[in-house]
């Protein structure tokens, strides 16, 4: 599988109309679907989410979360920071529009208990030309959101489309059409 | 032959075609975490004591001879956690890590002597390794982590590694507080801005065994009232160790300036006197690779009688000023340094040996961090 590496996740991301970096993704759904479950389902599958919630009226799940980003050898890594991130998914019209942005990097340090934690106050939004994320490293949180993003999409697929998240209220009630025999 | 090239092409292509379909929709694992992590530094410096003396005046740790193109350690850690367990050792070899550093298993008694009969350093054998970090964790759950072994202490702004301290030389606080702990604590975490920590530890710092019991009780309330700002309280209590109340806080103020904060207050056991200070970090960064910092710290020996802490007398008191700069090329940092001590009365020493109030030194470091 020598071609796959070629690809990088990092293609999923796009530059959104504010100029920030975003996974954006519209699929279809079935209605009615259950929008507290899905957001339990998000916190225990998508890596690093720490704040999901579900508002019904607004149709929405939205919340925030953040994953490790690290240099990896063969046989050891080590921590270079945090990637802060904020998920919405909306429904309409048997469709759902997944975006994930605001990418932010918090870079991590080495603490006197030799752990790694971030250094306080220091938050570097992934737009923002800092020299302290180079093109390198750019390029691997570029990657690693995108591949957050893949992930995502695939778990709000799945649970968007399985007849088991559907609200049993809110399942689309089967009519016949009398005139039609 | 052509039908073979062309059935070999169209493979490929068809081969590719689908790999790329496949990407699409399939993620890459990439694993939460680094797995198993190697850490440490190296260091070395030149000192040069502004009286000439080749024996340190000012009896900070480390830094501390003069004249000289010395050493400070290798520092060589690992860490792993994997799921709720994590284990973290770090030994370090070489001055600053050994003989230094408290607990030197090789230490053989006694201590060096300036020309005046004043203790200057213990006496040091071949040294042996010394124990940064080693201990175990456990997440129990989200919010509550239990810890033991043998840690570094949770009191104050400074530590023993040259890669968790702005200046090279190091403070009266740092120096007479503790400098490691062995013992159980637990870490309960309100909230990601509040978080409390409660442990009891062996009956005196600094040593891999108590000397009696496990007995000192240790306490440290984390509080980051906004972003960029974190404030630790801490209670390090102990029939045999004494009791010390301590405030360590740093805020980054804007991206370039950040300020720190040390106040420590001791009480050694059975009214044997103590020591108080408070320490200020001012730090500004110039340029991404350049950053000066000043520390500009008062202590007091608050004994009427008994124990000198790093030279100060009791009843004496000292403050003490060092410019720091930071300047950072790779995984290098150069920091030169000027320090500047004046104590109340005569604590430091001329070249002739005659008493003074002021003492000063320079030293350039080089500090490896991966």
């Amino acid at each position: 599988m020598p071609v796959a590496a070629c690809y990088a996740q990092k293609d999923s991301i796009v530059l959104n109309e504010n100029n920030k970096y975003a996974y954006f993704k519209v699929g279809s759904s079935l209605p009615g679907i259950n929008l507290s479950a899905l957001a339990t389902y998000l916190k225990k599958n998508l890596a690093g989410l720490q704040d999901i919630k579900a508002a019904t009226q607004e149709a929405e799940v939205s919340g925030r979360g953040g994953i490790l980003v690290y240099k990896k050898g063969l046989l050891t890594g080590q921590e270079e920071g945090r990637l802060d991130y904020t998920i919405k998914i909306d429904f309409k019209e048997n469709k759902y529009r997944l975006i994930i942005t605001n990418f932010e990097f918090i870079p991590y340090q080495r603490n006197r208990f030799g752990t790694f934690t971030a250094v306080d106050g220091v938050i570097t939004p992934l737009e923002k030309k800092d020299s302290r994320i180079g093109e390198k490293q750019l390029s691997l949180y570029l990657d690693r959101a995108g591949n957050l993003g893949i992930k995502a999409n695939e778990l709000v697929k799945n649970f968007a489309n399985n007849k088991a998240s559907v609200k049993p209220g809110n399942a689309e009630i089967k009519k016949v059409d009398t005139q039609k025999w | 032959m052509t039908k073979k090239l062309l059935l070999a092409g169209a493979l490929f292509a068809a081969a590719t075609t689908f790999v790329k379909a496949q990407d699409t929709s399939k993620v890459t694992p990439v694993p939460a975490d680094p797995g198993l992590t190697i850490f440490g530094s190296v260091d070395t410096y030149y000192k040069m004591d502004f009286a000439g003396k080749k024996n340190s005046r000012i009896a900070t740790s480390f830094a501390n001879e003069a004249n000289s193109v010395s050493i400070g350690m290798i520092d060589l850690g690992v860490k792993k956690k994997y799921n709720k367990a994590l284990f973290v050792g770090e030994l370090s070899f070489g001055p600053r890590g050994q003989g230094q550093s408290i607990p030197n298993a090789d230490f053989t008694g006694g201590v060096v002597l300036d020309d005046n009969g004043n203790e200057i350093a213990p006496v040091l054998g071949t040294q042996s390794f010394h124990v940064q970090n080693l201990y175990v964790g456990y997440d129990l759950t989200d919010k509550l982590n239990v810890t033991a072994g043998y840690m570094s202490t949770f009191v104050g702004y400074e530590v023993i590694s040259p890669v968790g301290n702005f200046n090279y030389s190091t403070s009266y606080l740092f120096t007479n507080g503790p400098f490691q702990n062995a013992g159980l604590k637990f870490t309960y975490a309100f909230t990601d801005k509040v978080s409390l920590m409660a442990g009891i530890f062996n009956d005196s710092w600094n040593n891999y065994t108590s000397s009696r019991e496990v007995s000192t009780f240790g306490g440290q309330l984390m509080v980051s009232p906004v972003k960029g700002w974190t404030a630790y309280l801490n209670v390090l209590s102990g029939k045999l160790s004494g009791t010390e109340f301590d405030v360590t806080t740093s805020y980054q103020v804007s991206d370039a300036f950040k300020l720190g904060l040390n106040a420590a207050t001791f009480s050694a056991p059975n009214d044997g006197g103590g020591f108080s200070g408070a320490a200020l970090y001012p730090q500004y960064a110039v340029s991404n690779a350049v950053t000066l910092g000043l520390r500009a710290e008062y202590f007091k020996n608050k004994g009427k009688t008994g124990f000198n802490y790093s030279s100060i007398m009791p009843g004496d008191d000292v403050k003490a000023f060092t410019l720091t700069a930071n300047v950072k090329a790779g995984g290098l940092t150069f920091i030169p340094e000027v320090r500047l001590d004046n104590g109340k009365t005569g604590t430091f020493q001329k070249l002739n040996g005659q008493v003074t109030k002021n003492a000063g030194q320079f030293v350039l470091a080089a500090v490896y961090a991966f």
